[in-house]
């Protein structure tokens, strides 16, 4: 194939048979010449079957930061190469420069790094190197076609791991737990729910802990000693479906929903429960049960990576079947997903019973502060501003009777602002773990 | 962005705006002439049968009233040979410019009773005439000087005869605008440097007209050549005129073996402005198009080098270096979207008593709250309630809690901000 450099060729020959005699002979000869020469090119430039490609380079990202991939191209032909290579990526993965130059020597090795800042969170694949050799007067090159730059390409994947803002309350989260683990105070054990241990009174020990069996056996004042509960089961559920596609502010509902699981698996982790997690829409998504704790964390955040909303209505059978099954200890569910009417009363609702009978259920929901702000007329309101604010009411309405019916079904809900959304959810959690209600 | 750039800068418009008005009235001015100029190859130009503007119907039959044949021909050849039999004759050539050049050496053959009168010859017909005068010209458009001679033809005013000047002849007439060439041997050439005294649109100026008739009707013969296409040589040997009575002629200044005027081999024939080639070099395109005669070959090769050219980068263009990705956009859906959806719904159906029921009831529902009333208070209760604590009349606070709006949208939107205002109040001054 030809270059622009060909054309050029081309259009310098332009005013030669203007100039000399024979203008269709010379006109000829400047066709020859730059076809001979690109032809000639062509067969020059270094084979593309001769180039082999590497890549390495970071692999995981949390959202908003950046990593870098480098591409290792090598020629294994005994002649110099002019490459030109695109390395193309998914747009979301945020590539700086895709395209470079290389001059590689007959066997020499070069990188090229491409830096990576994705915009969303998931996997965001490498999708094709193209190759593209010139000869030495730049006139023409070889190409191959897409499919055999598909091959030659090395598969590499860049996990961007969700946005994780809510990673600053996590200090203070956990000195709270620690407070009441009892690990900070330094006088006497915590004051869980669990029993711990035997000891002997001190002045100061509160005698309603004093255990006069033991003290009988030991002719000596014994108190018992708690801790709070561990080994508790905590259950994530997040709802995928469409709800969780509203855009909040700046980012959709499910990207706040993420915040506040991670936050609270993080939490619950240190604190010695098992975390597990379950995104559903129309089918489950994700699903993290069993494993050890500390391999738990990071699967959860993976699965968490590429979750992505989905425009379909919420099914919550399949996740309300899979938590009453037998077997299951009793376990904190965690159901991140709207105060709407349609799914949860329609979809929740129905097993909401036999759920609260076995599980402690908390329904946690990003509140859209945009709502409150359509009900609320200023001093300047006009007639479309009233008929807004209206409809604004007839939402808030329908939330509070959502949220009036789950609470008497004994349903815990956390209906906050972004702002406020995961520290509240972790704060639910650590109330009950400290009131032993988990 | 080219359009909007003089728009950022005002002082660059002022001083671009004059320019591109006069380049354009200039551009307008330059295509609107070349477009009205008369076209030798139309049919109509300077015809004896046209009554089209540009055409000479009035010319041809004031000469017939005036008891003149017309004769119309179509070749010069033809013409020649009319011209050359039958004694004295005019020969009134309208397109010297599409004569082939050949055949203009024959009209300077012609006896020496023939008159022939061109239009507008330009300096290379004249050369191949053999005739010593030069042309100067043209002028933009004729002018119409006095005659200021005193020829048979003259007319006592002005003719619009100059556009063409023949300035060195014997004979000139109108500035040189008009001029003879008398001639002891051969025909008397009259040359008129511009064609509108004979057309039809500007007989009525100056005196074009009683011009034209006077230099057409001097013979009794008028030999009108209605050319309008170049003359291309037939295939086969024309007939060399020879002038009758006259043997004092040279039939031919430089016959060769053939003894036809047209095989000398010279091929250098050109008329400047390279509309040439009809001579020696047209039998090798024999009747191919006109346009690919009307440039010479280098422009041509020019031309298909560019065009080759721009092929070549279009191609160069053309392939990517790896086709786009694509990617499906995640979905994002503003939270309050339903909200303002119905918000317009009750907007469009101007449903106001809905709209304000809604925002009274939702009051109502907070003010019953932050009381600490029982749900099922009724509206008097609460009215009573509020009146006693804002001291309003308990229909007024009824009426703000409760009332309908009329059908004004101005109403709806101070009752809407009323009830508003009274319950934030109530529940704000309450908890400061």
């Amino acid at each position: 194939m030809i270059t622009r450099r060909f054309a050029l060729l081309l259009a310098l020959g332009v005013p030669l048979p203007a100039l000399l005699p024979s203008p269709w002979l010379l006109t000829a000869a400047v066709l020859a010449l730059a076809g001979g020469a690109a032809v000639l090119d062509v067969l020059v430039a270094a084979p593309l079957t001769a180039v082999t490609l590497r890549r390495s380079g970071t692999e995981t990202v949390w959202l908003g930061g950046s990593a870098s991939t480098t591409l290792t191209v090598a020629n294994t032909a005994t002649r110099p190469m002019w490459l030109r290579l695109r390395d193309r990526w998914v747009p979301s993965a945020g590539a700086d420069a895709t395209e470079h130059r290389l001059n590689l020597l007959a066997g020499e090795e070069r990188e090229v790094t491409t830096t990576l800042t994705p915009t969303r969170h998931g996997n965001r694949p490498a999708v094709r190197v193209t190759l593209r050799s010139y000869g030495p007067l730049g006139l023409a090159y070889r190409q191959r076609r897409q499919r055999w730059n598909d091959e030659i390409t090395p598969a590499w994947t860049l996990r961007v791991l969700p946005r994780f803002p809510s990673r600053r309350l996590l200090p203070e989260k956990l000195a709270k737990l620690r407070v009441f683990d009892g690990a900070v105070v330094t006088r006497g054990r915590g004051q869980g729910t669990e029993f711990d241990a035997l000891r002997e009174y001190v002045v100061g020990d509160d005698v309603r802990s004093i255990d006069w069996r033991a003290s009988a056996r030991t002719h000596d004042v014994m108190v018992r000693t708690w801790r709070p509960e561990r080994d508790r089961r905590v259950v994530c559920v997040l709802d995928t479906g469409r709800t969780s596609a509203a855009r909040i502010g700046d980012e959709p509902r499910l990207d706040a929903a993420i915040d506040a699981a991670l936050l609270l698996a993080v939490l619950a982790s240190k604190a010695d429960d098992r975390v597990d997690l379950l995104a559903v829409d129309s089918q489950v998504r994700a699903r993290v049960e069993g494993g050890g704790h500390r391999t738990k964390l990071p699967r959860l955040i993976s699965s968490m990576a590429s979750l992505e909303p989905a425009l379909v209505e919420t099914d919550f059978g399949p996740a309300a079947s899979d938590l009453l099954r037998r077997g299951h200890k009793r376990a904190l569910v965690v159901i991140f997903s709207a105060l709407d009417a349609a799914p949860i009363i329609e979809g929740l609702l129905p097993m909401l019973g036999r759920l609260t009978t076995r599980h402690r259920v908390v329904l946690a929901s990003v509140r859209d502060p945009e709502t409150e702000q359509l009900a609320r007329l200023g001093d300047e309101a006009t007639a479309d501003d009233v008929h807004l604010a209206a409809a604004a009411e007839l939402a808030l309405a329908e939330r509070g009777r959502v949220r009036a019916l789950l609470v008497q079904q004994g349903v815990l809900v956390v209906d906050e602002p972004r702002e406020a959304f995961a520290s509240k959810v972790s704060d639910v959690y650590l109330m009950l773990k400290a009131a032993g209600r988990l | 962005m080219k359009l909007t750039l003089p728009m950022k800068h005002p002082r660059r418009l002022r001083v671009y705006t004059p320019f591109a008005l006069v380049l354009a009235l200039v551009t307008i001015t330059i295509i609107a002439h070349l477009v009205q100029r008369a076209d030798p190859t139309d049919s109509a130009f300077l015809s004896p049968t046209s009554t089209d503007g540009q055409g000479a119907s009035l010319l041809a039959g004031e000469l017939r009233n005036n008891g003149r044949t017309v004769d119309v021909r179509t070749g010069t050849l033809d013409a020649v040979e009319q011209a050359s039999q039958g004694g004295p004759a005019t020969v009134f050539i309208t397109t010297p410019e599409l004569v082939n050049t050949k055949y203009l050496e024959l009209l300077a053959l012609l006896p020496s009773e023939v008159r022939v009168v061109m239009v507008a010859p330009r300096q290379a017909q004249l050369d191949q005439l053999g005739l010593n005068v030069t042309a100067a010209g043209p002028r933009w458009t004729a002018a119409a000087p006095q005659p200021g001679c005193a020829a048979g033809f003259a007319t006592p005013g002005p003719v619009a005869a100059f556009r063409w000047s023949y300035p060195d002849a014997p004979v000139a007439c109108y500035n040189g605008g008009v001029v003879e060439v008398p001639s002891p041997t051969s025909a008397t050439f009259t040359l008129v440097g511009a064609a509108d005294p004979f057309r039809n649109d500007r007989a009525d100026e100056h005196q074009n007209h009683a011009f034209a008739v006077r230099l057409l009707a001097r013979e009794g013969r008028v030999i009108w050549l209605d050319l309008h296409t170049r003359e291309q040589l037939p295939p086969s040997q024309p007939p060399t005129p020879r002038p009758q009575g006259t043997g004092d002629v040279e039939p031919n200044p430089d016959p060769d073996a053939t003894g036809a005027p047209w095989d000398d081999g010279d091929r250098d024939d050109s008329e400047p402005g390279g509309q040439a080639n009809q001579g020696g070099s047209a039998s090798g395109d024999g009747g191919g198009s006109p346009l690919a005669q009307a440039f010479p070959p280098a422009v041509w090769a020019t031309v298909a080098l560019l065009v080759l050219a721009a092929l070549a980068l279009a191609l160069a263009s053309a392939r990517r270096l790896g086709t786009p990705v694509a990617e499906p956009l995640p979905v994002r859906v503003r939270a309050a979207e339903t909200v303002r959806g119905l918000g317009s719904l009750y907007r469009r159906a101007k449903a106001r008593g809905s709209s304000l029921a809604t925002v009274q009831a939702a009051a109502r529902t907070r003010l019953i709250e932050h009381f600490g009333l029982p749900a099922g208070t009724s509206v008097d209760e609460l009215a009573a309630h509020v009146a006693a604590r804002t001291g309003q009349p308990d229909n007024e606070v009824r009426h703000l809690l409760e009332g309908g709006v009329e059908d004004s949208d101005e109403e709806l939107a101070r009752a809407a901000s009323d009830v508003q205002r009274l319950v934030r109040h109530l529940t704000e001054r309450n908890v400061t």
